[in-house]
């Protein structure tokens, strides 16, 4: 049943992003996605995480230059 | 020191200039011809600039004998990954995709640092495609091969900086490093390899692979000429807005002193770092002896377990996936054929995670620099093997995947947390290949990375080592180092081809 749910999963997910992969394609991200599914679960389980902002920055007022400009 | 015999190092070569012992034209030439008589089998340049590069020589020459003097990068032969614009030649990203316009007649600005450098260009050089994924022989690039054995992979995405460095075809180069792309071709090929603190050089100008995991950094001979090189292009610049606002230190002002490691505390993790399936045999003994080493030089070393590794090493897979897929998306709808094989199934997988998956990766960075941090607060270094095993085989790589190969990798975790961590080499295994000695320290403190490297360099010779580079010829006949570089009769170009399309056929329909 899992592997069912996998399967359907990455078939939508897939084919949410425009994807079409050939078959044998197909079969090796499934097997990357059930090879990363344990590392995804892992990262919210992490007590310490709970609490914790993402390190990710956002500045209202960015001090940009557009490289060759 | 003759033409014919080129330096290795580059601060060799350097002083050799400044002594009138050697013009950078007879240098530039010898790395030219070297790479005329070696790179039909290594693979290592996508595209040369001789004219430019011997011209740049002869300015270089002409300041020196003006007087003019711009540092020690000023007539040194140097490649730059394909993946960071110069304005001399295309950037291809070893990609069908990348739009030829990209970067057409620019500069990156670390290639605006190196020339104002003195620095001369030699040409473009062999990557992954967009730094990830493996060679695919499908595609119109040249495909990579370790010095030490042709018949092994030498380590990416910067391979052609790494096969390049080792077999001498200039005295350094240009990598870039999201998961461990200027260190695994580092380790694999012989020679040193610098990541510096994200943030530490801007990216602008060259092609993202993950935006927030990105680092340009040094490949060269010795810890001390890494350390050169940095120091001529680190720095902000407000054309990237990830450049981290700090002066820039003198990367080898740290040198000048004895070599003591007194007074430093080395934390060393083999919990998380050996003992895997796939282990070389010699790596625990080689790595105990680098260690060993440290200490006799006068660090303190302890034991210690990096903070949330495994955790931290799945949070830089998702992100950079991600961050890649976002790239590369609309593209892989229109063109999935034109993508290497690899970089199809690598970059594709970034369509399997959620907005949910990559911010919670973000979190968990987060979460692990605290505890670094803390860990930080008891070590000044932290030491592990850049990898349990040596360059694999093409062979190899089919069997077991690159991401089976890369769970006998540890450079990833660094990338996520943004630390510098520098790589030397520390030995060999049975077979002649080398392995290496990789140190991490607190952001931006890449200075203690190039003396502690260098003081390790000067009381070993592996990064003076010379690859023999005949194709699966044995390593114990003969002394290592007791060949001048590039001396070997070459492979008929008929037979290489042949086992380019044998082996990497097999792994592309892996």
């Amino acid at each position: 049943m899992a592997l069912t749910n996998e399967t359907a999963a990455v078939d939508a997910m897939l084919d949410a992003a425009g994807l079409s992969p050939a078959p044998a394609e197909r079969e090796q991200l499934l097997q990357m996605y059930a090879l990363f599914k344990p590392g995804v679960e892992a990262l919210y389980a992490l007590p310490e995480a709970r609490y914790e902002a993402p390190a990710l920055v956002f500045q209202a007022e960015p001090k940009l230059t557009a490289w060759g400009a | 020191m003759s033409a014919s015999e080129l330096a290795l190092t580059l601060t060799d070569a350097a002083a050799a200039l400044r002594a009138g012992e050697l013009t950078s034209t007879e240098l530039v030439g010898a790395a030219l011809a070297r790479a005329d008589a070696l790179d039909e089998q290594l693979g290592v340049y996508v595209t040369r600039f001789d004219d430019c590069a011997l011209e740049r020589a002869e300015q270089a020459d002409a300041d020196f004998a003006a007087g003019v003097d711009r540092g020690p990068l000023q007539g040194i032969p140097i490649g730059v990954k394909d993946i960071l614009a110069v304005s001399e030649g295309p950037t291809t990203a070893n990609s069908l995709i990348l739009d030829p316009a990209w970067g057409e007649g620019r500069d990156a600005i670390v290639v605006e640092r190196l020339k104002a450098a003195g620095a001369v260009i030699t040409g473009k050089l062999t990557t992954m495609e967009f730094a990830i994924g493996l060679p695919d022989p499908e595609k119109p690039f040249p495909f990579p091969r370790n010095p030490w054995n042709t018949d092994t992979w030498p380590g990416g995405s910067s391979s052609g900086t790494g096969a390049g460095v080792a077999a001498g075809l200039f005295l350094a180069g240009i990598g870039t490093d999201t998961g461990g792309s200027i260190r695994i071709p580092a380790a694999f090929c012989g020679v040193s390899g610098l990541m510096p603190t994200f943030g530490r050089v801007p990216n602008a100008g060259c092609a993202p692979l993950g935006y927030s995991l990105d680092h340009i950094g040094p490949l060269a001979r010795s810890a001390r000429d890494c350390g050169a090189m940095l120091g001529a292009f680190a720095g902000p610049d407000p054309r990237d807005p990830y450049a981290v606002d700090l002066p820039v230190p003198d990367f080898l002002a740290g040198l000048a002193g004895d070599g003591s490691l007194a007074g430093l505390r080395i934390g060393v993790d083999r919990a998380n770092t050996l003992g895997g399936e796939h282990d070389d045999p010699a790596t625990a003994a080689v790595f105990d002896a680098a260690v060993a080493q440290l200490s006799a030089l006068g660090a303190t070393v302890v034991e210690l377990t990096i903070p949330h590794y495994a955790e931290v090493v799945a949070a830089l897979m998702i992100t950079m996936v991600s961050e890649a897929f976002a790239y590369h998306r609309e593209d892989m709808r229109e063109r999935w054929g034109d993508y290497c094989a690899a970089t199809r199934s690598f970059v594709g997988a970034g369509a399997l995670f959620s907005g949910a998956d990559y911010v919670q990766a973000q979190r968990v960075r987060r979460v692990a620099q605290r505890a670094l941090a803390e860990t930080f607060a008891d070590v000044d270094l932290i030491a592990t093997p850049t990898a349990a095993q040596v360059s694999p085989s093409y062979d190899e790589l089919k069997d077991r995947g690159t991401r089976g190969v890369m769970q006998s990798i540890h450079t990833s975790y660094w990338d996520a947390v943004g630390n510098p961590a520098l790589v030397v080499p520390m030995g060999f295994n049975a077979g002649g290949l080398p392995l290496s000695l990789q140190l991490a320290a607190r952001p931006f403190e890449e200075a203690l990375l190039v003396r502690a490297g260098d003081a390790y360099q000067r009381t070993t010779d592996w990064h003076l080592r010379i690859p023999p580079l005949g194709l699966a010829e044995p390593l114990g006949a003969e002394p290592l180092g007791a060949e001048p570089l590039g001396l070997r009769p070459r492979v008929p170009s008929e037979e290489l081809a042949q086992r380019a399309r044998s082996s990497s056929a097999a792994i592309a329909s892996a």
